[in-house]
């Protein structure tokens, strides 16, 4: 599927920015130094499922910058959650597990960074409506250079 | 001859962090999301395992339990013997409605129980664990930090393994397997 790109920055123009979601969840989930794309991408997106309203969840997904310039992602939002904060998960030698937020996700030129469980992941707290496996919700994406990426995220339990 | 007797003394091999020796399991008595007591000591007989976290964590806890409904799914009749304890270690939050309707979410059948912070304080020590609230600017209000690790006691009451989040599905349902076959 693809996901919906609205990209109101000037210099962005030039780079036929492109946004796909596949809603599959990807393997290979940190930084990931070699990429092929030549646009901001967003692939393998999803939502874990929650069949309370008002709930907290979790949302997952990769983007990659295959644009010459670094990208900020400096605030995530989405139709299923009032609030959506980027968090990172880090387990210390112990099994410590530590919850980090996050401002904002700087994605160098020719980079990725995938979310995935026990690492980035985007905290979607109070849910609009119960998140029931196989539906789709939508995850906007707010960048510094003033892009709005929207790509649309599977449930999955 | 000799190999059919050696093949008797196999030692048992787990996926994950095995405790050698075995471990007598701490005590453990909370009170469960539907207001029973749950004391770890009555549950010789079954394979329990046990996680500390807390509901409104989005990412570590409820991506163990799903694990854990995977597992419970592969075991079949097998999951009928093997208890799966989600243990609460922020019980201001933690209310017994909210207990129950988090971890139903996974399985009707998982538990989810928590005590006073003094009693968890205690068991988490006996399992060389902590937790700790961590102040946060989010909108969820704060964070607590707990251990990731699913721990596994055995029939006969002995801490037997420890796994690291992430856990395969087909090694955990294994490893349950023989211990429930008494390994």
């Amino acid at each position: 599927m693809k996901a919906s790109c609205k990209p109101v920055a000037r210099r962005y123009a030039f780079y036929a920015v492109m946004c796909t979601a596949l809603g599959v969840l990807g393997a290979g989930c940190h930084r990931e130094p070699k990429i092929s794309a030549t646009s901001f991408e967003v692939h393998d997106a999803w939502v874990r499922a929650d069949p309370d309203s008002g709930a907290t969840t979790a949302g997952y997904l990769r983007l990659v910058n295959g644009t010459p310039d670094s990208l900020v992602v400096s605030r995530f939002a989405s139709d299923a959650a009032r609030t959506v904060e980027l968090h990172e998960t880090s387990i210390d030698s112990a099994g410590e597990a530590t919850m980090t937020m996050r401002d904002s996700l700087v994605i160098a030129p020719s980079h990725s960074v995938a979310m995935r469980p026990g690492a980035y992941h985007l905290m979607m707290i109070g849910t609009e409506h119960p998140l029931v496996p196989g539906t789709m919700v939508r995850i906007t994406m707010h960048l510094s250079n003033g892009s709005i990426v929207s790509t649309s995220a599977r449930v999955k339990s | 001859m000799l190999g059919v007797a050696l093949s008797g003394c196999k030692p048992v091999s787990f996926h994950g962090t095995t405790y050698e020796p075995p471990e007598t399991a701490p005590v453990v008595n909370l009170k469960t999301a539907t207001g029973a007591d749950f004391s770890l000591a009555n549950e010789k007989g079954s394979v329990v395992l046990l996680f500390f976290g807390y509901t409104h964590c989005p990412d570590i806890c409820p991506t163990t339990l799903s694990d854990w409904a995977r597992v419970k799914a592969a075991l079949g009749r097998d999951a009928s013997r093997v208890r799966f304890v989600f243990i609460s270690v922020d019980p201001a939050r933690d209310d017994p409605a909210t207990l129950k309707s988090y971890v139903s979410r996974f399985d009707p059948d998982f538990i989810g129980a928590t005590a006073d912070t003094a009693t968890l304080a205690r068991i988490e020590k006996s399992f060389h664990v902590e937790s700790s609230r961590e102040e946060s600017k989010s909108a969820s209000g704060y964070d607590v930090t707990h251990p990731s690790q699913t721990f596994v006691v055995d029939r006969n009451g002995d801490l037997r393994i420890l796994y690291s989040f992430g856990m395969a599905t087909n090694d955990v349902v294994s490893d349950i397997r023989q211990l429930l076959r008494g390994a």
